[in-house]
């Protein structure tokens, strides 16, 4: 039960669902887009939010799209962490998304309020970061595409007001080989998902073209790629000890300490996956 | 007996169809037109003054009617030592303790309201664990001489500390214990606080009405309690007094005393007796209503070379939280089984109930055994590897018997204790135990398993009563009431099985009423320490003779023969001689009607009922007397594999072999001792409350308090020893809490063998198993 | 030309829900859990913690399980909804009786509709499979053992 009302829209375009969002805000509605809805509710519950008008995009057509375009797959913002599992068009998608919360939960989770989800993991984000993905955004009176990296700094920076409409990959990155961890305070999740928690160490690696790319959760209080310690992973000379060493130091931030994992298990873990990752894609090549 | 038509059959459980359907009933299920809703106030401290509390938003809020704090009832109250208000005057002791109910129109204003109550804080030192309790960091009840307790020989505490109540067991003589003790092994264990977790948050309604008749609608486990408390607390007959209680959604000892009921009578008082209703919301359920003891125990246990166990010291100290509620019970509880089942001359036991600044605790499956067991089997393992001897070998050795006494001195036999061993050799086989404890099994890879051995008996009062009500249908069939309550166990069911079998009656035609209405069934002490079987089966079994007599009395004259060669079976009543002479129920249960019209016999109704025999408390000196009639013992293990490069492990099996002196029905039996199984697996392995170091909880949710789910559950192996207990229904023990008993600590041993390090607390996560470890390689 | 669907204060909703349609007045912000207990009688979904990590609430949107606590009732407009009230004397129901694949029964209706889903959507579906989905609700009274062989013995008759 939610303690307080809101406004509810369903708008059917996403130039429409831009301009009310901004009509709201200068009415003093806070208004907030709505996905599957799952945060906005449960957050809301306790107080943890506060909307007066949500805005709910599940009837735009571009958030409803789930298809290969061309040289891309075009995902909606709209579709459910479930769906994009079923289709099963972006395997290593597939892992990361369908290990956050659990499956019934992720019948209504979407793919865009993963992305931008307050919780600190957002585990779908780093396939994406992985693959070099772009988004694509709607603004007051236009569309615009620019690559994930460039807007994801911690958390997926977007003016007051853009709506992450839809998240596209280069076809031949959805095949590439891949390597993908998940670990909670009670041990490994495997897939198809056998355990539910907050993770310890979630990770994405990928290899292209000989290089390792690399995104994890649960480290830090953000997820994250980091290019330079892909690198050190991807060095063909360096012995795996002083890969892991160094690795380690090119995080971008502390390692996260909670009720999960302290951060000297933390770092205990990431060691051994780092270890596990470098080991399985070796000498591994595009799963096509 | 011969015991072929019921008992011992898998028989569905009677609501079972109500349940897959979702047509069956739990309380919040139950709406009316003009019920007010409730919601509570609680701390955000975990030890405070409360200096103001500013209600004047919350009453601004439109359909807001009232809000309730401490001052509308300023006494404290408790179910055995009364130091707990129901909502807290000018002081808080825990995270989450209700401060003021909300009462209003609807939830939402009520909820509203709830977050626009101001409530000014002057933060205290917080206790905020049995350490800082013992070292008086801070005292929480400064007027602890001056509580009530009704039970003189049940509380012994000490005023100007933190302990609530100490019990003492001395048996034999120590010094020859440790003169007589070649090996000793000295062994320290911590487990922390946890939830009871049922799926159904706590929740009441109460109203009152025109002529004062409080009517209280509860999910509990102790109907007659809350009767029996309200009239106390409030000062009413308790024949003002109804509660009603519907299907329950899992109790696990969280709803056996009285909390919420208060709670929504004293809101409903403030609205003039309009019916006010009061759900918890998880958070809450989680922190603001009691929750499971946690333990920190100390075990010294000495043997000789062979492995005979000669003497035990054993100090624990349980923490209670911030009220004691039933813990000074479990603590007397724990100590009076102290020595687990084993054969032990010297005993030396203490057990304090602590309080500190965390959530109070309440009854939980087993009553404290859970906890001590793991103590007891961590030492057991300690000693065996001491001594190099089998750990289960060690068991067998020390195994309780028929002629060895308790460590309160009660002297057993077959039927009171049943026979561990037998339960330990059937064990051995299920586990394949002769395999080895420890094998490596592939690259970094170990499959090791662990033992316990576990008793338990109740703690009811020594006039603790059941009854049982049998009525009749026209057609014969007939109906069944008692004031047990439907948690789950599958109790409605099994004493319908008993009456089936005692009348050899179809049990189709056995209706059993579900709910309980205090006004109309009568009494049971209440549903819990596993002896609901055995006390309302006693008095099921008893008003089923009185049915059969009064059958009887109306066939005889019928039939023309004396009652005495008669014999009830099939819904008949037949000669013994020739059972082609009978007379159908149906034409005597109201009255037998003779062709012309007239009638003799009347309505058949069956009463029966039972009380306790026998039971003595505890010398405060020594300890000795007797809490239960019998025990339940039984053995169980766990394997597991763990991985000893990153700690992940998997539980592949757990085994149990309880004595269930009869088992009235195999499926449900399985069923019930594999939930227990279930759950302490879950508490060895995951499951605790945590709290900040202020004393906040931070985890008061499904989402960060993990509960086994679906899949992590091991494969079970489970098998029962029938050694009857003569006294009870058709032999049967009490056996609905004993799963959960050694499970954390087989776990712990398990996973002690495979890191070969010394696991001692719960909860064992991969993490702590890696600490663990690297504590000892450092 | 589609045109943005607005709720802005309490009103009234048509649902459909196990295939009938259902008028029912409410807030925006309702939770369709609340509104399925509340207005239309039909308890089987439970509240067990409002917050998505129990699955006592499961019900069907389309054919696929949602956990009722985490949807707005405007939400489950232009859906068919179904709750366990809306099975009735399915083979699954019967494998948990016969499996006694319940005990208190609080999370049954929620197991039960999720194991329904299942059956439908995946009707081969392995272990895996199973576990992923069932993971999603949680029992206290069982070990899960009776729950597993109830919605196997569904699954393996395909």
């Amino acid at each position: 039960m939610i303690p307080f009302n809101f406004e509810y829209y369903k708008p059917a375009t996403a130039r429409e669902a831009v301009d009310l969002f901004h009509t709201l805000q200068t009415r003093d509605k806070n208004p907030m887009y709505y996905g599957g809805g799952t945060e906005i509710i449960s957050f809301s519950r306790l107080y943890q939010l506060y909307p007066k008008a949500v805005i709910d995009i599940k009837g735009i057509p571009e958030c409803n799209v789930l298809e290969f375009q061309n040289d891309r797959l075009v995902i909606g913002a709209a579709k459910t962490l479930t769906q994009l599992q079923e289709s099963n068009l972006f395997p290593l998608l597939s892992w990361c998304a369908g290990r956050v919360a659990d499956h019934t939960i992720r019948n209504k989770i979407t793919l865009g309020g993963n992305i931008c989800s307050r919780l600190p993991y957002r585990e779908a984000v780093l396939a994406l970061l992985v693959a070099d993905c772009e988004v694509v955004i709607q603004r007051k009176g236009e569309t615009r595409t620019e690559p994930l990296e460039s807007i994801f700094n911690q958390s997926l920076h977007l003016d007051t007001g853009d709506l992450l409409l839809q998240v596209t990959v280069n076809k031949s990155h959805t095949c590439l080989p891949f390597f993908s961890t998940k670990r909670t305070a009670n041990g490994d999740v495997n897939y198809p998902q056998d355990r539910i928690g907050y993770p310890v160490l979630s990770t994405a690696f990928m290899k292209n073209s000989g290089r390792i790319h690399a995104a994890f959760s649960g480290l830090c209080p953000f997820p994250f790629r980091s290019h330079e310690l892909e690198e050190v992973l991807s060095d063909q000379e360096m012995a795996t000890e002083l890969k892991l060493a160094k690795a380690v130091s090119y995080l971008p931030a502390p390692i996260l300490t909670d009720i999960d994992g302290t951060a000297a298990y933390r770092e205990f873990v990431l060691r051994n996956t780092l270890a596990r990752a470098v080991e399985q894609l070796e000498g591994v090549n595009c799963i096509c | 007996m011969e015991t072929t038509l019921a008992v011992g059959k898998s028989i569905p459980k009677k609501e079972s169809w109500d349940k897959v359907t979702g047509a069956a009933k739990y309380n919040t299920d139950f709406n009316e037109p003009g019920l007010l809703h409730a919601w509570l106030v609680t701390s955000l401290y975990s030890h405070a003054i409360i200096k103001s509390i500013d209600k004047t938003k919350a009453l601004e809020i439109p359909g807001v009617l009232s809000v309730v704090t401490g001052d509308s009832m300023p006494r404290l109250t408790g179910p055995v030592l009364e130091d707990r208000p129901p909502l807290a005057i000018g002081r808080v002791r825990y995270f989450g303790e209700p401060i003021a109910i909300v009462v209003a129109d609807s939830l939402t204003r009520a909820k509203e309201a709830a977050g626009l109550v101001y409530v000014e804080y002057q933060p205290l030192p917080t206790v905020n664990s049995v350490k800082e309790a013992l070292e008086e960091k801070s005292l929480l009840h400064e007027q602890l001489a001056t509580y009530r307790h009704q039970k003189a020989n049940e509380i012994f505490s000490l005023p100007g500390t933190n302990i609530a109540n100490h019990i003492k067991i001395r048996k034999g003589n120590m010094t020859r214990g440790w003169a007589e003790s070649e090996v000793v092994v000295d062994s320290v264990v911590k487990l922390p606080q946890s939830v009871h977790a049922a799926m159904e948050p706590r929740n009441a309604r109460a109203e009152i009405k025109p002529d004062g008749k409080v009517i209280i609608h509860t999910s509990t486990q102790g109907p007659y309690d809350v009767k029996k408390d309200l009239s106390y607390y409030f000062n009413l007959e308790e024949s003002k007094i109804v509660v009603l209680v519907p299907l329950v959604g899992g109790g696990f000892g969280g709803k056996t005393t009285s909390q919420l009921e208060i709670l929504t009578l004293l809101a409903s008082k403030a609205v003039h007796g309009r019916p006010v209703k009061l759900v918890e919301s998880r958070e809450q359920d989680f922190t603001s209503s009691p929750g499971h003891l946690g333990l920190e125990a100390r075990v010294k246990l000495g043997a000789t070379r062979e492995g005979l166990l000669k003497a035990i010291e054993i100090t624990c100290f349980v923490n209670t939280g911030a009220y004691t509620d039933s813990g000074t019970k479990m603590t007397r509880a724990m100590a009076a089984d102290c020595t687990g089942p084993y054969n032990i001359e010297h005993v030396h036991g203490d057990a304090y109930c602590v309080y500190t600044n965390h959530t109070y605790v309440t009854a939980f499956r087993s009553f404290g055994r859970l906890s001590h067991t793991f103590a007891i089997e961590r030492a057991m393992d300690k000693l065996a590897f001491a001594l190099g001897i089998d750990p289960l070998e060690l068991r067998l050795k020390n195994a309780i018997k028929p002629g060895h006494f308790t460590p309160t001195a009660v002297r057993l036999n077959s039927s009171n204790i049943g026979n561990l061993s037998a339960c330990l050799e059937r064990l051995k086989k299920l586990i394949n135990w002769n395999e080895g404890i420890r094998i490596v099994t592939a690259h970094n890879k170990v499959r090791a398993k662990g033992i316990s051995c576990l008793w338990k008996t109740s703690s009811s009062p020594p006039n603790a009563t059941a009854g049982a009500i049998i009525t009749f249908n026209r057609d014969g069939t007939l109906n069944l009431n008692v004031g047990a309550v439907e948690i789950g166990m599958g109790i409605k069911t099994a004493l319908a099985q008993i009456l089936s079998e005692k009348l050899q009656m179809d049990i189709n035609k056995i209706n059993v009423v579900m709910e309980v209405n205090t006004e109309t069934s009568p009494k049971h002490w209440k549903t819990v320490a596993s002896m609901t079987g055995f006390m309302v089966g006693n008095a099921v079994l008893d008003a089923a003779e009185d049915v059969i007599k009064q059958l009887c009395r109306t066939a005889a004259v019928v039939l023309r023969c004396p009652p005495e060669v008669l014999q009830v079976g099939g819904g008949r009543v037949f000669m013994k001689a020739d059972p082609d002479i009978f007379v159908e129920f149906k034409n005597i249960v109201c009255g037998y009607e003779y062709p012309d019209g007239s009638s003799i016999g009347g309505e058949i109704i069956g009463r029966g009922n039972f009380i306790m025999h026998h039971l003595l408390p505890m010398d405060p000196e020594t300890g000795r007397g007797r809490l239960g009639p019998a025990w339940a013992v039984g053995a169980q293990a766990v394997e597991v594999e763990l991985d000893m490069l990153d700690y992940n492990y998997k539980i592949l099996k757990a085994a149990t072999v309880i004595d269930a002196g009869k088992v009235l029905n195999p499926k449900n039996a399985r069923g019930v001792t594999m939930g227990g199984m279930c759950m302490g697996l879950g508490y060895g392995c995951r499951e605790a409350n945590l709290y900040d170091s202020g004393g906040v909880r931070i985890n008061p949710q499904f989402r960060t308090y993990h509960l086994i789910r679906f899949g992590e559950n091991p494969e079970y192996l489970v098998d029962f020893v029938e050694t009857p207990q003569v006294d009870a229904p058709y032999g049967m023990r009490g056996i609905g809490e004993h799963g959960i008993i050694g499970m954390p600590a087989a776990l712990a041993n398990a996973l002690s063998a495979a890191a070969q390090v010394n696991l001692d607390f719960t909860p064992l996560t991969p993490e702590a198993i890696w600490q663990a470890k690297k504590e000892v390689m450092s | 030309m589609l045109e943005t669907q607005k709720y802005v204060e309490t009103g009234l909703l048509e649902l459909v829900v196990n295939g009938e349609k259902r008028s029912v007045m409410v807030r925006p912000a309702d939770l369709l859990l609340d509104v399925l207990r509340d207005q239309l009688g039909l308890t089987g979904a439970k509240p067990g913690c409002k917050n998505g990590d129990c699955g006592a609430c499961t019900i069907l949107v389309d054919g696929w399980p949602i956990k009722s606590c985490l949807m707005l009732a405007v939400e489950a407009v232009g859906h068919e909804i179904t709750t366990v009230e809306g099975l009735n004397g399915t083979p699954l129901q019967q494998a948990f009786v016969s499996e006694f694949a319940f005990q208190c029964g609080y999370c049954t209706s929620g197991f039960i509709i999720n194991c329904q889903a299942l059956a439908n959507i995946h009707p081969q579906a392995d272990e895996a499979i199973i576990r992923e989905w069932l993971q999603s609700n949680l029992c206290r009274c069982t070990g899960y053992e009776e729950i597993g062989k109830a919605i196997l013995s569904v699954i393996s008759k395909n």
